[in-house]
């Protein structure tokens, strides 16, 4: 294999492909990255949960493929001096890597035990902005739960039907939903796609309107965009049913500036030491006025913030990480905060549509 | 005629005797085994009180006659094995005779019997050992046996038994096995006039393992296919990866229909899942060997319940390969390949003449009778003076290092760890595939292997990760009023109790837990956590204990409680996770520590925030 590309193209393939890559398993060669070179180069890294490939140009002198333990390539990649890079390979599977006037030589292994990614059948299709997807991917994420007890919640279900796409991920305390509305009809689709796959993706995808594409099948989910492709494999079982969660009335509801009260709990959380402690932030109101107070073993905090109210006063307590987590996912600039007393589920949603609710189960004295 | 005969003296005495009788359960399981070498096919027991107050075991068996109806209360009277050559071909689940006996010293015992050759049974009663009955009666082909206040005459042990619902929970769990280890037998369990098990005995072991577990909890089951050849058979299903477990409860082996426990056997079902499932999880797997009779010793435990096999290699590599393959023809098409490299591997593993220390639990054990467990403070030095080791030397001998690093005590955490790495397989491709200890990462200073073929392909092995898939830490007792033990899976923690900083935390922590103003998180919906009928027991005697804590629940069928709130100190756990963890503790904890509830909430608290920091 003899090949020439583009140090900054290889660099940014093999940092996206790495993401893929296996860190610790028992197949030896999931460290490695799957490098082919046929009319360009295709990269690969797959720990047989997810794979990532990238495909950047390059002058192909020899056709070939090898695999490279990927922290050493990419440690490499980011120092190489030159504008281009070449890599050869010989029969001794040893790689040479030249850069400007540094010459690496590193051994390589047999691409041949690289297990293939899974073939995804364009069964059902669906196409939109990669900002869009994105955006929906980092406000709903945080809610992913991280209990390997409850493998249906290590994901975030996608479901599209009619002109809406929604994403939802549940933890057991609280829950995360995103709506978007597509201006075409979409197909009847729901899937679970795993919490790491996601925060993977949302880690390459750009900020702006080029598409992605996603196409499911039974068992997996590819993403292709742009020159990469991302093949996970879906989570298998059924969603927590959230529409029976959502509370359809409140008993308060409130208006109120997203960041100020975002600051305010931001400022209670100095006041929290070890983490281990968990104390809760009370909310309460005074006619118009939020009091935000939270006392500790350090001292104590009391804040006001100026709201719109309907309904019944109220005095909650809360985990006030889990209301940060969603306050920080919150781009509107004002929101409504529905209160359903001390042990009912509490939502936050837009003041206006419903693009977002967050639901966040109180905590009990 | 009659067959019961005394065992001759050598034979008698080349039994190991044991406490046959410790608690109802026990009681039940004698009874159960004699039923079945009865041959019967419906087997109904009765308990009122845990077992305590009442235990009877009926059955559709054989039956004995006049005389032996009296005999088989007699000590080391069977019919079951005569001379000591027989012990080599066992093939029934008794052969001791002792049970009987045991059980009429400390009870009051009445049996009632027929064969199918005699007209009239016969009725025998036995109190605190004694004959007060024997005589002709009216009773259906069979044997019933009744066993009415255990422990009556012996308050010592009397004084050792558990509530009346813990008791009830362990002779279910015994049930449980036994519905699983003979689904050709109808068994029935009927505790305080509920019936609480049935099993159809339709000799469909599917069904027998849905009448015992509920089918959401554990999923669809993969039937074990093999095409490997062994002189050992293997049946049975194992789980999907996607429903494994927080413990190694659901990892069951029958040998010969047996119930048995071998730490070995769990390797290798775990051995089989390798790359299914990730640290802290494990199958699901209800495996039936079958074993010439010849080839294994049940005797080494008074119990019944460990096995030794003469063969312990090829059984390790049966009973991996077939969880293997049936994965692998079953599972995802990815899995499919990872299944095939994996084997592949385990074959080169063998080659390297590995084959007499195939499991990581033998070679423990071989080890820590030897050198430097504690000796050898300087941890570090020792794993690079063993990575430097010949491959091929530490392939045959998984060494142990014990390194513990006390660090001050004035810090703010002191968790002082001691990992007992294995440390074998951390150096170059082929040894790290061995596999073994792949996840019991250790430190090693890169360095030291760059004399290997130019650049070694090891992954980067962290220190924090291993430390992290905890919850399987059980509370080992306490040292100097200081140090709180803390055994983990391959290590164990100190954890100084006087450490100024988090003394502090610590001291807020319990105090608030004894005014009971604990902070509870409830849950957007309950989470069910399946436990075991003697889980559930305990948890409903703990339950003041378990509420005190933060933890809200239900119990939920048979094998299972749902969960709706639990503490907020430990939010970063899973609440299955550590609710079954939770109950671990308490029924391992030492007795000196129960008896006091002070020091009870010391110690699970303790434990408690060790968990959380570990995470
Ligand atoms: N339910 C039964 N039906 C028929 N025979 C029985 C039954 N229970 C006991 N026996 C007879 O009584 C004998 C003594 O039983 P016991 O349980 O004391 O000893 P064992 O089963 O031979 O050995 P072990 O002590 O290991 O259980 C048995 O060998 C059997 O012949
Ligand atoms: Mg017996």
């Amino acid at each position: 294999m003899k090949l020439i590309c583009q140090t900054s193209e290889l660099k940014d393939a093999i940092m996206n492909t790495q993401r893929a890559v296996a860190v610790r398993s028992t197949m030896q060669i999931l460290d490695g990255l799957l490098i082919e070179a046929n009319q360009d180069i295709l990269l690969t890294g797959y720990d047989m949960e997810m794979g990532i490939t990238c495909r950047i140009p390059a002058e192909i002198i020899e056709p070939g493929k090898i695999v490279i333990t990927a922290k050493m390539l990419s440690d490499i990649a980011r120092k190489l001096p030159g504008e281009t890079v070449s890599i050869e390979v010989d029969d001794q599977l040893k790689v040479k890597i030249v850069s400007g006037k540094s010459e690496f030589q590193i051994k390589g292994r047999e691409a041949d035990t690289f297990p293939v990614l899974p073939e995804v059948a364009k069964e059902n299709e669906l196409t939109m902005s990669q900002a869009t997807l994105k955006n929906m991917i980092r406000q709903t994420i945080f809610a992913v739960s991280t209990d390997e007890q409850r493998h249906n919640l290590n994901g975030a279900l996608l479901k599209c039907a009619g002109n809406l796409i929604e994403m939802v991920a549940i933890d057991g305390f609280r829950l995360a939903l995103r709506r978007e509305e597509s201006p075409v009809e979409l197909p009847n689709l729901e899937f679970i796609i795993h919490g790491k796959a996601l925060r993977e993706l949302m880690n390459i995808l750009l900020d702006d309107k080029a598409a992605i594409t996603l196409y499911t099948t039974m068992n997996h989910i590819k993403f292709h965009f742009g020159n990469v492709t991302m093949v996970s494999r879906l989570i298998q079982g059924e969603f927590m049913n959230y529409d029976s969660l959502l509370p359809s009335s409140s008993q308060t509801q409130i208006v109120i500036n997203t960041l100020k009260l975002q600051r305010a709990i931001e400022r209670s959380m100095l006041l929290i030491e070890s983490d281990n402690l968990r104390y809760p932030v009370n909310f309460k109101n005074e006619d118009n006025v939020l009091v935000v107070h939270e006392t500790t073993n350090v001292g104590i905090l009391h804040e006001e913030i100026e709201i719109d109210i309907s309904g019944d006063n109220f005095d909650i307590d809360f985990n006030p990480s889990y209301f940060i987590d969603a306050l920080r996912a919150v781009d509107d600039e004002m929101i409504s905060i529905n209160f359903n007393g001390q042990v009912g589920p509490c939502v936050v949603n837009p003041i206006e549509g419903d693009k977002f609710a967050y639901l966040i189960m109180p905590l009990r004295r | 005629m009659s067959r019961i005969k005394v065992l001759d003296a050598i034979t008698a005495n080349s039994i190991a005797a044991g406490e046959v009788v410790e608690r109802p359960a026990s009681v039940v399981k004698e009874l159960c085994e004699n039923a079945l070498d009865a041959g019967a096919d419906v087997i109904t027991v009765v308990i009122k009180n845990g077992g305590i107050r009442l235990i009877q075991v009926s059955d559709n068996g054989s039956g004995m006659d006049y005389d032996d109806a009296v005999n088989a209360f007699k000590a080391h009277a069977t019919s079951k094995l005569h001379v000591i050559t027989d012990l080599e071909a066992l093939t029934t689940m008794g052969f001791r005779g002792e049970a009987l006996a045991s059980i009429s010293a400390v009870a009051k015992v009445t049996l009632k019997t027929r064969t199918e050759n005699d007209d009239d049974g016969t009725l025998v009663k036995i109190e605190g050992g004694e004959l007060v009955r024997h005589e002709s009666c009216g009773t259906p082909v069979g044997t019933t046996v009744m066993v009415e206040n255990l422990f009556y005459n012996t308050p010592a042990r009397y004084k050792f038994l558990k509530k009346d619902t813990t008791e009830a929970g362990r002779v279910a769990d015994i049930i449980q096995r036994l519905i699983l280890a003979r689904p050709d037998v109808s068994f029935r369990l009927i505790n305080n006039d509920q019936q609480v098990l049935h099993s159809p005995g339709n000799n469909d072991l599917a069904s027998a393992i849905y009448s015992v577990y509920n089918k959401k909890s554990v999923g669809e089951l993969l039937p074990i296919k093999t095409t490997h050849v062994s002189s050992i058979q293997v049946s049975g299903f194992i789980g999907l990866p996607e429903f494994a477990r927080k413990s190694r409860q659901m990892e069951l082996f029958f040998v010969n229909d047996r119930m048995v426990q071998s730490p070995m056997l769990k390797t290798a079902v775990e051995e089989g899942y390798r790359s299914y499932l990730v640290k802290g999880r494990f199958p699901i797997a209800i495996l039936k060997l079958t074993v010439a009779s010849n080839l294994i010793d049940v005797n080494v435990h008074p119990q019944k319940t460990e096995i030794r096999f003469w063969n312990d290699g090829e059984v390790f590599r049966t009973v991996r390969n077939a969880v293997s393959e049936t994965l692998g023809g079953s599972v995802g098409p990815t899995a499919v390949g990872s299944s095939a490299i994996v084997g592949d591997n385990v074959e080169n593993k063998t080659n390297q003449g590995q084959e007499t220390k195939s499991y990581p639990v033998k070679a423990r054990t071989d080890h820590f009778g030897q050198e430097q467990f504690a000796s050898d403070f300087q941890g570090e030095d020792r794993l690079l003076q063993q990575s430097k080791l010949p491959v091929q030397q530490k392939l045959g001998k998984l060494e142990h290092s014990g390194a513990l690093k006390l660090e001050d005590a004035e810090q703010s955490y002191s968790v002082v760890e001691s990992k007992i790495g294995v440390p074998a397989g951390i150096e170059d491709s082929s040894a790290s595939q061995v596999g073994e200890s792949s996840e019991d990462s250790v430190k090693v200073d890169a360095t030291d292997r760059s004399n290997e073929q130019g650049l070694a392909d090891s992954a980067e092995l962290d220190h924090e990760n291993a430390m992290t898939p905890i919850l399987e830490g059980r509370l080992a007792g306490h040292l100097f009023n200081t140090y709180i033990i803390i055994e983990g899976r391959d290590c164990f923690y100190l954890i100084d109790q006087h450490a100024a900083h988090e003394k502090i935390n610590f001291e807020r922590i319990v105090s608030t837990y004894r005014s009971k103003q604990v902070i509870t998180q409830p849950l957007l919906s309950p989470e069910v956590v399946d436990l075991s009928p003697s889980e559930i027991a305990l948890a409903e005697s703990e339950r003041d204990f378990i509420e005190n804590l933060g933890f809200e629940f239900e119990q939920f069928g048979q094998n299972a409680v749902v969960i709706r709130s639990f503490p907020v100190v430990t939010a970063t756990l899973s609440p299955g996770l550590a609710f079954s963890a939770l109950l671990e503790q308490l029924d391992q904890l030492p007795a000196e520590i129960i008896a006091e509830r002070e020091k009870k909430i010391t110690y699970i608290i303790y434990w408690l925030i060790w968990l959380v920091k570990l995470r």
